[in-house]
């Protein structure tokens, strides 16, 4: 069959052998100098977020006083800020532990803000924080993928290389909301995270309110005979405040004589469901690492009472980002559902506690 | 008999040309695709309301405004107008960048 091969079709044969043992041999050679390329580009990427983020964090902390100098110098030390978080192998009291470190932390980066913008305002100071809190989280995730890819790269692992590679796409996606984030936390637009407590703000409707615990105020409503106690982060600085200690504190208050909890809360939506979305359902809807969470369902069953959900669907992005079109339309919606709720599951005279999570930049009370 | 058939000039002439075709037909499409995409701006928007009469107006978001913050009287019937709702839309123009460095 090869007997009437002239030269030249001898020398195609043999590129193609050539080729097939290329490949066979160095396929994944090269499959892998694919991947490092991609990550060095997803990396130059997370590094100019982390120089922008840095300048825009000196350009606001820049308004209040410190020079540019001392401000590089401090940031530069607090942006490699962490919390070790507490061990869970004797998981009995793990969630007080949890607590009280992410308190200690919080307490830690309000310091820092006021140590960089000690003449800043309470609410501009909770802005700062938030600035700052998005600079580590940049920083950190533009550490740990320059930490893979050089540890493949080292060990001429696939492994290594082929994790990063993988979770590239998540990784930018959250590194892309937390960098959007910035704009919105400089200039004190609300975020879409702060429909919660825009619903609050609308059903609060100006009355009185009072701080109930820390970040956190609450207003007494009457509606239709019944009494709303309102709870939302204190604003309109950017706080999402402790309200799992609040909500637990009123019931405590009133000795669990409430009739039904309504929580409002942003919630993740997934692909192809619309941004605003409503849903109603059971459990209590807030996002937290768990200690505020925990309060809040251990007062509810406590007392046995019913806890109601309300979610606004929304992307990452979107959450921390300037609150859209969508999700300020849907905050309206939601006042008119929660008001329903209440008129169908309660009577008269009935008590209500309802509750907007999440954070309340730009939101005021 | 594909090897003594790629010794054919023809042959190897269109294979030459298709090649050509498709590396361009991928560029058109590469092409097409970046340019499809209408350049958008955000802007954000402030709105208020007068509570009592429910007269709206709409401005570009400023420094300092937030939701709730009082802005003035109503021109319709002079009760005090405050921030009810501020958020972004997207409009056609240039992308803004989102931080000046
Ligand atoms: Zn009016």
């Amino acid at each position: 069959m090869l007997q009437g091969l002239g030269q030249e079709s001898w020398f195609s044969l043999f590129i193609f052998f050539l080729f097939m043992i290329i490949m066979t041999f160095y396929g994944q050679k090269i499959q892998m100098m694919v991947w490092i390329s991609e990550i060095e580009r997803a990396l130059r990427k997370l590094r100019d977020y982390v120089d922008k983020s840095k300048g825009k964090a000196i350009s606001v902390v820049k308004k209040y006083g410190m020079n540019e100098k001392e401000i590089k110098v401090n940031l530069e030390n607090f942006i490699r800020f962490f919390i070790i978080s507490p061990v869970d192998l004797d998981p009995a009291g793990v969630l007080g532990r949890l607590e009280f470190l992410l308190d200690k932390g919080k307490e830690r980066i309000h310091e820092y803000a006021s140590i960089l913008a000690p003449k800043a305002s309470e609410s501009e100071t909770d802005n700062i924080e938030n600035i700052l809190g998005a600079c580590i989280v940049l920083d950190n995730l533009y550490r740990i993928v320059r930490h893979f890819l050089l540890l493949g790269k080292k060990s001429q692992s696939t492994l290594h290389i082929m994790q990063v590679h993988m979770q590239l796409p998540l990784i930018m996606k959250f590194a892309k909301a937390y960098f959007s984030s910035l704009k919105a936390f400089s200039e004190g637009h609300p975020i879409g995270d702060g429909v919660g407590p825009l619903v609050v703000f609308y059903l609060m409707d100006g009355a009185p309110t009072k701080e109930i615990a820390k970040d956190v105020v609450m207003a007494e409503r009457e509606f239709e005979g019944r009494k709303l106690i309102l709870v939302k982060a204190k604003g309109p600085g950017g706080n999402v405040g402790k309200p799992g200690e609040a909500i637990k504190k009123i019931i405590e208050e009133k000795k669990g004589e409430i009739d039904m909890i309504i929580m409002i809360d942003a919630a993740g939506k997934l692909e192809g469901e619309k941004t605003g979305e409503i849903a109603e359902g059971i459990g209590a809807a807030i996002g937290d690492p768990g200690p505020e969470k925990y309060k809040i369902e251990e007062s509810a069953r406590k007392y046995g009472i019913p806890l109601n959900a309300v979610i606004i669907k929304q992307s990452l992005i979107e959450a921390v980002t300037t609150m859209k079109k969508e999700i300020a339309e849907a905050a309206v919606n939601v006042v008119e559902v929660v008001k329903k709720r209440i008129l169908e599951n309660t009577s008269a005279k009935a008590t209500v506690l309802v509750a907007g999570i999440g954070n309340s930049v730009g939101i005021s009370q | 008999m594909l090897f003594p058939l790629l010794n054919d000039l023809t042959l190897q002439f269109l294979l030459t040309i298709l090649l050509i075709l498709s590396i361009i037909a991928f560029l058109i499409f590469q092409l097409s695709t970046y340019f499809k995409k209408k350049p958008q701006k955000e802007v954000v928007i402030t709105q208020m309301k007068c509570k009592p009469c429910n007269y709206e107006e709409k401005r570009n978001f400023q420094q300092g405004d937030y939701v709730g913050k009082k802005t003035g009287k109503c021109p319709e019937c002079g009760g005090e107008m405050i921030i009810y709702s501020i958020y972004s839309e997207l409009v056609k123009g240039k992308p803004k960048p989102y931080v000046k460095t």
